[in-house]
């Protein structure tokens, strides 16, 4: 009956479904039971050593998957990317134009969309990063973006930096919550702030992802003058 | 596709979607880790592999199968709870000691000398068992499986026929191991 019970403990411990109770006596049993403790000895040691080989395995898996390694990526090489993006972008939606004349605004909003890089927060070492806009922009990195829109809102509301809207419109957007991105991204596009010009790019999105072509019109047509946008704005522009 | 076809995926071991996932969060992780600890690129890299490996692991122990947030949020907390255990050396001092997500685990492994030799052995001699007795034993240690479920994955008639092909397989590696074969 004892060694019954000491097969169902061991393979509950291995299982980690041991209850507290049983628990307890697994603990006794470990210190009062040397054939006992023995055993649970060996039997971690297979556990580690399947577990071992399997990592192994798994980690030459993962290097061969590796095609560049990853690298500081300066300022120059952030905008190369975006450039790239919106390129990519622009072709995915003029497929998508070709092949269906009528869209609709929703599917507009999510062939065009997609968050704007992060060009503000320090991505190297050696900055500070325990500022709020460090702590604002690693939860934009990390896509936690319910804590990004409300660590973005309050960045603005402490030093009305104007990306700081933005990124907090961005971030709603995210969060589906398209009224208050709206909101934030319609103070800042009103402005002369450098990033005027990208948030007016959201802010047309997001009125598309609520169903205001007009509005989102409107928006467009004061990029298209402008070099970053202007090229994806007329392209909108057109599918609209 | 949906984070939970993603999972799924993974569970079975599709190298496709692994490979995927792996090259889509690559780059935020990166960021992320460099961002908060003195540490080289190359140790990030090794660390976003170990971190990759934990997820997989927890995956296929059916830890994330109800999923409280996304599956790269769960990868950057575990990358933060490595990267702080193998720098200690936090830049930032408001920080919380970073933990596992809830649910999770994972086994260090630091060993020493001595351990190191034993476990060497084991991993040489399973390697000499029958396939049937690898499977088991994977399922059961590496995987967390209960009895119940090894036998209707392997097709065996019950627990009680797993629990003594189990047994079987552990004292005849035990034997092998002791070199009394």
């Amino acid at each position: 009956m004892e060694s019954f019970d000491k097969d169902d403990l061991l393979g509950k411990f291995f299982n980690g479904k041991l209850d507290p109770e049983e628990q307890q006596t697994f603990d006794r049993l470990l210190k009062e039971d040397a054939a006992f403790r023995q055993q649970v000895t060996f039997e971690r040691n297979v556990r580690k050593a399947i577990t071992l080989t399997e990592r192994a395995r798994l980690k030459q898996e993962l290097q061969s998957f590796r095609v560049s390694k990853p690298s500081t990526t300066g300022r120059a090489g952030r905008w190369t990317l975006i450039a790239a993006s919106f390129a990519g972008i622009i072709l995915i939606s003029y497929l998508a134009i070709s092949r269906f004349s009528e869209q609709s605004a929703e599917n507009l909003y999510t062939s065009y969309y997609q968050p704007y890089p992060n060009m503000i927060a320090p991505v190297s070492r050696g900055n500070e990063a325990d500022s709020p806009e460090a702590e604002a922009f690693a939860s934009y990195d990390m896509e936690n973006y319910a804590g990004s829109a409300r660590l973005f809102d309050q960045l603005y509301n402490s030093g009305k930096a104007g990306y700081a809207l933005l990124y907090a419109g961005i971030s709603y957007l995210e969060t589906g919550q398209t009224d208050k991105a709206i909101r934030r991204l319609k103070v800042l596009s009103n402005t002369e702030n450098d990033f005027a010009p990208a948030a007016r790019w959201y802010l047309a999105l997001a009125y598309l992802k609520d169903g205001n072509r007009q509005a989102a019109e409107e928006a467009l047509r004061s990029l298209t003058n402008h070099t970053e946008f202007s090229e994806q704005a007329r392209q909108l522009l057109e599918a609209l | 596709m949906r984070e939970s076809e993603v999972i799924a995926a993974i569970k079975k071991g599709s190298k496709e979607i692994t490979r995927k996932f792996y090259l889509d969060n690559q780059t935020g992780f990166t960021r992320f880790i460099r961002h908060r600890y003195t540490i080289t690129d190359e140790e990030i890299e090794d660390l976003y592999q170990d971190a990759i490996i934990a997820l997989i692991e927890n995956i296929r122990k059916g830890k994330l199968d109800e999923l409280g947030s996304s599956l790269s949020t769960y990868l950057f907390s575990i990358g933060k709870f490595m990267a702080y255990r193998r720098t200690r050396n936090i830049l930032s001092v408001t920080e919380e000691i970073p933990d596992l997500p809830d649910g999770l685990d994972y086994y260090e492994h630091d060993d020493t000398e001595e351990d190191t030799a034993v476990i060497r052995l084991i991993q040489h001699k399973l390697e000499q068992m029958s396939e049937a007795c690898k499977r088991v034993l994977f399922l059961f240690y590496y995987e967390q499986k209960s009895l119940d479920e090894i036998a209707e994955i392997g097709g065996y008639a019950g627990k009680d026929v797993v629990k003594s092909q189990k047994s079987r397989c552990l004292a005849h590696l035990k034997k092998l191991v002791h070199g009394k074969f």
